[in-house]
């Protein structure tokens, strides 16, 4: 193996090589911390780019805006509340409230620190144990993603908090949203009610987007910009890394078990970033001593959601690189940009091509250093973001989303989507409803009827069987439990306040 | 709103091509080629090595454009309602006769100008785990009559493996457990996790996994054994009398001026025999070929009727399951 | 209505929305005639609404019970502006494909600042040269660099 890594080493620390890292990290922050355009798109764009390049350069500037992108969207999440990408979403629960305090330093510390730390875990899992990773990732079949998406679903209950009646119904709007397009297994149109452009049903992005950013705008037209609270935005000092020794120590068991998620998530073809940062946000939240605390701005929650989105990079590529199978919409992108390339993904392309992948292994660890060092230098700059006034950045951010919008399928409707989700998201937050939880149901509610369905067929029609395979056993069980943990601290978090209130 | 002004730049854009302007100066600008499909899977692959050269030939950038979703209805569709300039194309396979066939879409290629057939794809296998009992097709159709619904084969429903299995059955009279798994990708990991025991794929896909030992090929769906994978009996050998060869063309909307549409043959004639093309496109054991659209359209009428004669099957085919169930 | 009741309101829409969900997925022709069809998960999930808006519905209840709830004042909401926020992205992507991405941003950009701006730092000429420049410089970028076509619109 040494060997390897000298040959990919070779390869990889070119001056051409570095460069392109250092341009794809730096292109990759770009798109990652504007809403609207995500690392996925930005993959997608540049591999044209790559044409004239020798395989393992094109290799290092796509590794560079995987890591810069997954990462660059906690920026925007932290200082403007509208997460950058998906894999960002669970970060602006915590990490705006701390901006928003006076304590953006150290939110932005803390969400560049823990994603070069969760990209890193993920290299390591990478290089050490990929074949038993992909192996294990080959047992999952449908009753094991379907109960995953159940147990994962629960994470509804854990973030709606105190109102857990409404935040199941958002979750359930956010399935039944889903439900919208071509159904599976039987590809039949569902709720399309004959408009064609609804065929494909709502995509996340545009979903997020308008939930975000469009619902942020509305809600800025309506009240009088604050101008006080950019002041304290900008404010902040940034003393070292921004966070102190003993609070590092204290999220340790959560920095493992959020990269664990992540790499967990990573390896299953299907799931990405997106799904790891909330589901770990919430696992965390559950299993805190003090969950109350989520949502106020502690640095639990932005160590939670970074440490998994970033450590899903690693372990996507898992699947990428021994099976040939992406593990997320980004390494989909770029086994296409392989086998531009020549190269085929597969079992034997550690045989035939391993100073290729060795090679990209180096400038995944090259680029991870890279985004560090330019994220934590670059947080001045980021801050001087915020002395632009809102009313000139969020129409600028609108437009932005446009494009990533119409981006997507090249098409207009997806920007009428955003406005549609964006007006759900603004009606939402005027009755009191959370909107968080709808994310989870359109990404999870698709994943749980499929399997199911496909599970059935597999079966013939009995469902007992899901019950015969242990993985599946396990996370069914994991669900039973949240949900059971979750109806009794509510029921619990109800008598306190009836205990208070009389 | 959105529709009528589309038209009227279309038509706009449609007289000032007419004039010969247009054709005179084409391309002079960037050419979208939609794929309605994903980008990484073979047919989105075999366009962005084609666009490669077309883009040196004609000049100009052959933008690919995905355009996913609908079993590939979105993309044609979009297509068909775009400007007939000669700056948006489709390219496609059989798959679009499916989508008709099932009443996906109420249109088909004749409803698009025709530029020609760019690819062929006679590599449509039927695979099994290199550990598995079935040395060839006639293994597989024993162990399927003596286990009707219980044989596991893989597919994407609505799709165009999904179509070569219903004739499969069709024509040797067993009954699979066909089930629904996704995309190529998903194909591979079902059959690698032991999910089902037979799926229908591409070879260019699975050759590393054939190479290595992991998977076995037992049966190639062409006319006649394919060059590149010689080994590989056809099902037609085997005593299976079908034969679906997977071919990509270039549609353009109705109404593109013919000027432009031979400007862009000219230049895929000429791309297509390109040797390093033939070399690019043999890596993933599939061909450059050059079909002009005349030609074109005589070879997908007959296809396409050779599809249609399995259209009750396809839209019959959750029916059938159930009572053999009972 | 005072905000006391929005909950009673809610509750209902959310049984609302599970009645209809219902009633849709009566409509959708499936192939697949097994028991776990296309409408089985939409039925679960209108079931579950259905019960939840009840929920909702009974805690809306208990809450108009209450004392009128103290709505807080940050300045007054200007509903007027989110109104006309909202007809101007409708406007943005009505236009997008017609007029052209250079042409519609540039637009948009303009309104929707004077929207948003407070009153007293209104500036005309700002707002019209960032809108113009933005629109340029996003324009080019994707189009040309990434060839990421942006509808041209007229000037195409």
């Amino acid at each position: 193996m040494l060997e390897m890594f000298a040959a990919g080493f070779q390869a990889a620390f070119t001056l051409h090589s570095v460069l392109m890292i250092v341009l794809g990290v730096f292109i990759g922050i770009i798109f990652g911390c504007i809403p609207g355009l995500t690392t996925t798109m930005a993959v997608a764009l540049c591999i044209p780019l790559t044409f004239g390049m020798p395989p393992t350069v094109a290799m290092s500037l796509l590794m560079g805006l995987y890591v810069g992108g997954t990462s660059g969207g906690l920026i925007s999440a932290i200082l403007i509340n509208i997460p950058g990408t998906p894999a960002s979403v669970a970060t602006c629960w915590d990490g705006h409230p701390l901006a928003a305090r006076g304590e953006a330093g150290k939110a932005l510390g803390v969400g560049v620190f823990y994603s070069f730390l969760g990209t890193l875990f993920s290299i390591a899992a990478l290089v050490f144990i990929a074949p038993p990773l992909a192996d294990f990732a080959l047992q999952f079949w449908p009753s094991e993603y379907f109960a995953l998406a159940l147990f994962s679903l629960t994470m509804v209950g854990t973030l709606a908090g105190k109102q857990l009646a409404k935040g199941i119904a958002v979750g359930l709007l956010g399935m039944a949203l889903a439900f919208v397009g071509t159904a599976p297994i039987d590809a039949i149109p569902r709720f399309t009610f004959g408009f064609h452009e609804l065929d494909g049903g709502f995509d996340i992005l545009p979903a997020l987007i308008g939930l975000f950013a469009v619902a942020e705008i509305l809600n800025v037209a309506e009240k009088d910009v604050e101008l006080k609270k950019s002041e304290v935005l900008m404010s902040f000092k940034m003393k070292g890394l921004g966070f102190s020794m003993k609070e590092f120590v204290g999220q340790t068991w959560n920095m493992i078990r959020s990269a664990l998620i992540g790499i967990g998530i990573g390896i299953l073809p299907g799931i990405g970033a997106g799904t790891s940062n909330i589901v770990s946000y919430g696992v965390a939240k559950s299993q805190s001593k003090h969950p109350e605390k989520f949502g106020t701005g502690i640095i639990d929650g932005v160590v939670a959601s970074e440490t998994a989105s970033c450590s899903t990079i690693g372990g996507a590529i898992v699947p990428l690189l021994t099976l040939g199978i992406p593990g997320d919409t980004v390494t989909a992108m770029i086994l296409g940009g392989l086998m531009i390339h020549g190269l085929q993904p597969g079992p034997l392309l550690f045989i035939q091509n391993g100073p290729v992948v060795y090679g990209i292994f180096i400038a995944l660890l090259i680029a991870n250093f890279v985004m560090l060092a330019m994220e934590f230098f670059g947080i001045r700059i980021f801050a001087r973001l915020l002395s632009v006034p809102k009313y000139i950045l969020l129409p600028i951010i609108f437009a932005l989303c446009a494009v990533g919008a119409f981006g997507l399928n090249n098409r207009v409707f997806d920007v009428w989507v955003v406005l549609f989700f964006g007006v759900l998201g603004y009606v939402l937050q005027k009755l009191k409803f959370p909107t968080s939880p709808i994310i989870l149901g359109i990404i999870l509610g698709p994943m749980a009827e499929t399997n199911f369905r496909r599970g059935l067929q597999m079966t013939n029609g009995d469902f007992l069987q899901f019950f015969t395979r242990p993985i599946t056993d396990v996370f069914l069980l994991a669900t039973v439990l949240m949900i059971v943990l979750t109806g009794l601290s509510h029921i619990r978090d109800k008598k306190k306040e009836v205990a208070a209130g009389a | 709103m959105k529709g009528f002004s589309k038209k009227l730049v279309a038509l706009a854009l449609g007289a000032i091509a007419l004039t010969g302007l247009g054709a005179q100066a084409y391309p002079d600008k960037a050419i979208q080629v939609v794929v309605p499909a994903g980008a990484g899977g073979d047919t989105d692959v075999n366009c962005r090595i084609v666009g490669k050269y077309l883009e040196k030939e004609l000049g100009q950038p052959i933008v690919v454009v995905n355009v996913n979703g609908g079993g590939g209805t979105l993309g044609s569709r979009k297509v068909k309602d775009s400007a007939p300039d000669g700056y948006t194309a489709l390219f496609y396979h059989p798959s679009m006769f499916l989508n008709q066939m099932m009443g996906l879409v109420d249109y088909g290629f004749s409803d698009f100008e025709n530029a020609g057939i760019a690819v062929m794809d006679n590599t449509n296998i039927f695979v099994v785990s290199a550990s598995s009992p079935y040395k060839n097709l006639q293994d597989l159709i024993k162990a399927a009559k003596a286990n009707p619904g219980k044989i596991k084969f893989a597919t994407e429903t609505g799709g165009f493996t999904h179509l070569q299995i219903l004739a499969f059955q069709a024509e040797t009279g067993v009954q699979f457990n066909i089930v629904d798994v996704g995309a190529a990708a998903q194909k591979i990991v079902a059959l690698l996790g032991r999910q089902v025991d037979a799926i229908g794929i591409s070879y260019g896909i699975i050759k590393d996994y054939v190479t290595s030992n992991k998977f076995r090929v037992i049966g190639v769906e062409s006319d006649a054994r394919n060059p590149l994978i010689p080994e590989v009996a056809t099902f037609k050998e085997q005593g299976v009398n079908i034969s679906f060869p997977k071919f990509f063309y270039y549609l353009f909307p109705k109404g593109t001026p013919q000027a432009v549409i031979n400007k862009f043959d000219a230049a895929l004639a000429k791309v297509a025999a390109d040797p390093a093309l033939k070399a690019e496109l043999n890596k993933f054991m599939v061909d450059p070929v050059y079909i002009a659209p005349a030609e074109a359209i005589k070879y997908m009428n007959a296809q396409q009727a050779t599809y249609f004669n399995y259209k009750d099957l396809i839209l019959n085919a959750k029916t059938t399951k159930e009572e053999v169930k009972k | 209505m005072n905000r006391k009741y929005w909950d009673i309101a809610s509750g209902l829409g959310v049984i609302a929305l599970g009645v209809a969900l219902i009633s849709a997925s009566t409509h959708i022709k499936s192939l697949d005639v097994s028991r776990f069809g296309s409408g089985f998960f939409p039925a679960i999930v209108a079931i579950l609404f259905m019960i939840l808006g009840l929920v909702i519905f009974v805690g809306g209840i208990k809450q108009a019970r209450g004392p009128d709830q103290k709505v807080e004042k940050d300045g007054k909401p200007r509903m007027w502006a989110v109104f006309a926020t909202f007809v101007l992205m409708a406007a943005y992507a009505t236009f997008l494909p017609s007029i052209g991405f250079l042409i519609s941003t540039a637009l948009y950009l303009f309104i929707q600042m004077l929207l948003l701006v407070p009153n007293d730092r209104r500036n005309f000429l700002v707002f019209g040269i960032i809108s113009i420049v933005t629109s340029v410089v996003v324009y080019y970028t994707f189009v040309e660099v990434f060839q990421l076509m942006l509808p041209a619109g007229i000037l195409g």
